[in-house]
């Protein structure tokens, strides 16, 4: 259902953020990006649903349902955001707008593609709410953001994202600023609704632990390209690349030896080089 | 809220104490400045037992102050007719003035700071800029000449000069506050224009902004739903600061249209140096900026309900 | 480009100060020698702008003008800068209660803007180019104490200073040595930026017969005889409005550029 094609993003004067990355997604199938920050994941999920800044220069293909996503102008590139495709941001705190409260919120997302009708769009907004594991989705609906936990917050803007049941979810990194027990939750809640929207999902993140509990295969970038690419399995226990294994060893510390030294990335990759 | 309050208060007794002191202490014998140089010391005398000069100056401020708060002004020292009355009928004049010419900054700046802001890369952008930069420079009384060479003198469009007041009907009152209304609002905008944007640009770079495109809203609308409500806050302590500045501008306005309003009384009594009228007027306008200023800091829980919940206003 | 706004803006600015001393030494006409052409004279030879109301050659005003204009600023933005950066820095290391006392004060001071101070003292005094200076000279304070006050705070929380405060440098050291160069640039700003707010206060003044003498030639004042003739004589409302709006904006874009350009955290965000 999405199909990228030589992608890539410059800023500026600057190397290319991106560089000819090239992925394809079924239908209900979850990827995984993985790779630490400025390796261009972020880029590559800003690029898909066309909120990179006006001055970068996107070239390549993106198709989403036979759709090419590159070069839509802004007001028709509105009309599939939030609707075919939708993003889960990483910043729980600052993601929602502290002057609404939550429900209206989700309630302009269901509004926008679905139905204006302000009674409707309050059920679908409580319906939704339930389903990412409120038990007083009224109460929360009515509570502003600053009212809310981290937590709570993360799942109010899954809410936002799936209120219209989109074919593609890219979630950024959207536990890595919760607690760990937090976590775990809201992983939990994202599997529920993915599997229940019957959702695509890209999701990014620079912990391979994370992506291995939700994503059947997974992508490693680093600098703007794609190293690695193969199911969590493969990746997991045979990585190729130098980059992709560090990142496994760095990940895997329940198989390290008591007493030997932590492994960080940097050792793989000065054995490859 | 209450630690507001009594802020505000003593903000205004400090103000008032110094228009006093500037009014009262510094000009030296009153007295002798209304009679001239032919008195008497004992005329003297009386009129500075009549004026109450001769008292401690304490006393003096706080018989102006107590006179003020039962709305008693005290009595013009060259026509005898007390202050109050003075000011009554000029207050409808220059209130229509600021607050039409606030309204047409907030109309103009709001949509081309918008501009100025999304599309900083683009040239509209850029030309919105200029045209601010060159609207700051332009002074609100040469706008106000030139708008009647062309609009009043050429055109004749609007009258030159004058005013009609509400009550005797809509349409003169419109046209007679038309170009005073644009000169005072237009400069204001312009410089209201650059506020306006870099609060926008602030919002912008805001992750709420980016939630919002992210549901669908395109740049303009997310801006518009999201953007003008958080931008509110900084834009409402703005336009409190700036209202000083269009009240000022309005009396120069008022010259230039010979607009009966408050401006023109303060400016013909200066020329008088009758100090009890400069003085009543300058404290109301006063008065009412530093209450619009304590308005603003309050109404920031109405737009920021974080300031709502924690009790902080 | 924003290069481009400083060397704009510096070149308005030397024009304006080319004019004022140039006037110093030469004029076409006299200035101020009432009848010296025909009244109100057309723009041509030998009056340039043609002439007012009472025959002066309104191209001699206009660059004689510019010294009143300078002089008001330079003496406004003097007297604020002398009183307001000192306050500043004390106010960065007052005690809190004291500082906010300091605070609350330039709140009540923002409510007397240069014009109506002005207009205040010239009831007393009468309208004068003293009281004018005076008065916005006092007004742009404030301006001056929250810039200084800020920058200082936020150089008073660097690790260099709080090292020299903390081998027992004297205080007056510190604000010498670390904290008046690092705020130099935004009092720098300020200064222009308050240049043209003094201006543009003259000018009014002028306008309203309270500022700058009759017999002095001032941008403000010269609108105002003009309106007088302007069925007529439009033309001479024009030149004086233009020198105002010229020197303002040059000094305007002096200071944004300055400010973009010595301070890069202002540049805008990508």
């Amino acid at each position: 259902m999405l199909a990228i094609r030589g992608l890539t993003v410059a800023f500026g004067r600057r190397p290319p953020a991106v560089r000819d990355v090239s992925l394809d997604l079924d239908a209900g199938q979850r990827l995984g990006i993985i790779g630490e920050s400025g390796s261009g994941k972020t880029a590559t999920a800003l690029a898909i649903m066309g909120l990179l800044p006006e001055y970068a220069r996107v070239t390549g293909s993106i198709r989403l349902d036979g759709t090419e996503l590159v070069g839509l102008s802004d007001r028709e590139m509105s009309g599939l955001r939030g609707d075919a495709l939708s993003m889960v941001f990483q910043e729980p705190m600052t993601a929602l707008d502290p002057t609404m409260t939550a429900g209206r919120q989700v309630a302009e997302a269901f509004r926008l593609h679905r139905d204006r009708d302000v009674g409707r769009a309050r059920t679908a907004v409580i319906d939704m709410l339930a389903a990412v594991g409120f038990d007083d989705p009224d109460r929360i609906a009515d509570s502003y953001p600053h009212q809310l936990s981290g937590g709570q917050r993360q799942r109010v803007v899954t809410a936002m994202a799936l209120v219209n049941r989109p074919g593609l979810v890219i979630c950024d990194e959207p536990t890595t600023a919760l607690d760990v027990t937090v976590q775990a939750t809201v992983l939990r809640v994202l599997d529920e609704v993915l599997d229940a929207a019957g959702a695509s999902c890209l999701f990014i993140s620079h912990d391979l632990a994370v992506v291995s509990q939700l994503c059947s295969s997974v992508v490693v970038m680093l600098d703007g390209e794609i190293v690695e690419r193969g199911t969590t399995e493969q990746v997991f226990h045979r990585p190729q690349h130098p980059y992709a294994a560090g990142l496994v060893a760095t990940a895997r510390l329940d198989l390290l030896e008591p007493g030997t030294r932590l492994p960080t990335v940097a050792d793989h990759l000065r054995g490859a080089s | 809220m209450l630690a507001r309050l009594g802020i505000f208060v003593a903000s205004l007794l400090a103000a008032s104490l110094v228009i006093f002191v500037i009014t009262q202490a510094l000009p030296g014998d009153v007295a002798a400045a209304i009679l001239g140089f032919g008195a008497t010391p004992e005329q003297l005398a009386a009129k500075r037992a009549e004026l109450g000069t001769d008292r401690p100056f304490l006393i003096q401020y706080a018989d102006w102050i107590g006179g003020v708060l039962h709305g008693d002004f005290g009595r013009s020292w060259y026509s005898d007719i007390p202050v109050a009355t003075l000011i009554a009928p000029r207050l409808e004049v220059t209130s229509s003035l600021v607050l039409l010419g606030l309204a047409l900054a907030l109309v103009i700046a709001l949509p081309l700071g918008a501009v100025a802001a999304l599309e900083r890369r683009q040239w509209q952008g850029f030309t919105t800029s200029a045209l601010a930069q060159f609207g700051m420079a332009i002074p609100a009384f040469w706008a106000g000449i030139l708008l009647v060479f062309v609009f009043a003198v050429t055109l004749r469009w609007f009258p030159a000069n004058g005013y009609s007041p509400l009550a005797r009907g809509l349409g003169p009152w419109a046209s007679h506050l038309v170009l005073p209304v644009v000169a005072l609002g237009a400069v204001q905008g312009a410089v209201l224009i650059r506020y306006v944007r870099s609060a926008f640009l602030e919002v912008l770079g805001e992750d709420y902004y980016r939630t919002a495109r992210s549901i669908g809203w395109t740049r303009w609308r997310a801006l518009a739903r999201h953007g003008v409500r958080n931008a509110a806050l900084s834009l409402v302590t703005v336009l409190g600061l700036q209202l000083a500045t269009v009240i000022v501008g309005a009396i120069v306005i008022e010259r230039v249209f010979v607009l009966p309003g408050l401006g023109s009384l303060l400016l013909d009594m200066v020329g008088r140096h009758d100090l009890i009228v400069v003085r009543g007027v300058v404290l109301l306008l006063v008065f009412v900026v530093l209450l619009i200023n304590a308005a603003v800091d309050i109404s920031y829980a109405l737009i920021d309900p974080r300031l709502r919940t924690s009790g902080r206003a | 480009m924003k290069r481009a706004e400083l060397w704009v803006g510096g070149a308005l600015v030397a024009t304006v100060v080319a004019m004022a001393l140039l006037s110093f030494v030469w004029t076409p006409f006299d200035p101020t020698a009432v009848g010296s052409g025909t009244r109100l004279a057309a723009p041509g030879w030998p009056h340039l702008l043609g002439t007012d109301h009472m025959g002066i050659d309104t191209f001699s005003r206009i660059l004689a003008g510019a010294r009143s204009a300078l002089y008001v600023g330079i003496i406004a933005v003097g007297i604020a800068a002398l009183v307001g950066v000192p306050l500043g820095l004390a106010t960065a290391w007052l005690p809190r209660w004291a500082s906010e006392i300091v605070m609350r004060g330039i709140d009540v001071a923002y409510a007397f803007p240069a014009l109506l101070l002005a207009i205040l003292l010239a009831g007393v005094f009468g309208g004068s180019t003293e009281t004018a200076m005076i008065a916005i000279g006092v007004a742009t304070i404030p301006a001056f104490i929250r810039v200084t006050r800020a920058g200082a705070l936020s150089v008073l929380s660097a690790d260099y200073v709080l090292a020299a405060r903390a081998s027992g440098t004297p205080v007056p050291a510190i604000a010498a040595r670390h904290v008046l160069p690092n705020v130099a640039h935004l009092i720098g700003v300020q200064a222009s930026v308050s240049f043209a707010m003094a201006i543009l206060a003259e000018a009014a003044l002028s306008y309203l017969g309270l500022g700058t003498p009759p017999t002095v030639p001032s941008w403000g004042r010269m609108l105002g005889d003009a309106q007088t003739y302007l069925v007529s004589h439009p033309l001479q409302a024009v030149w004086p409005g233009l020198a105002i709006a010229a020197a303002v904006l040059g000094f305007n874009m002096v200071g944004d550029g300055l400010r973009d350009f010595l301070d890069p955290k202002l540049r805008e965000v990508a």
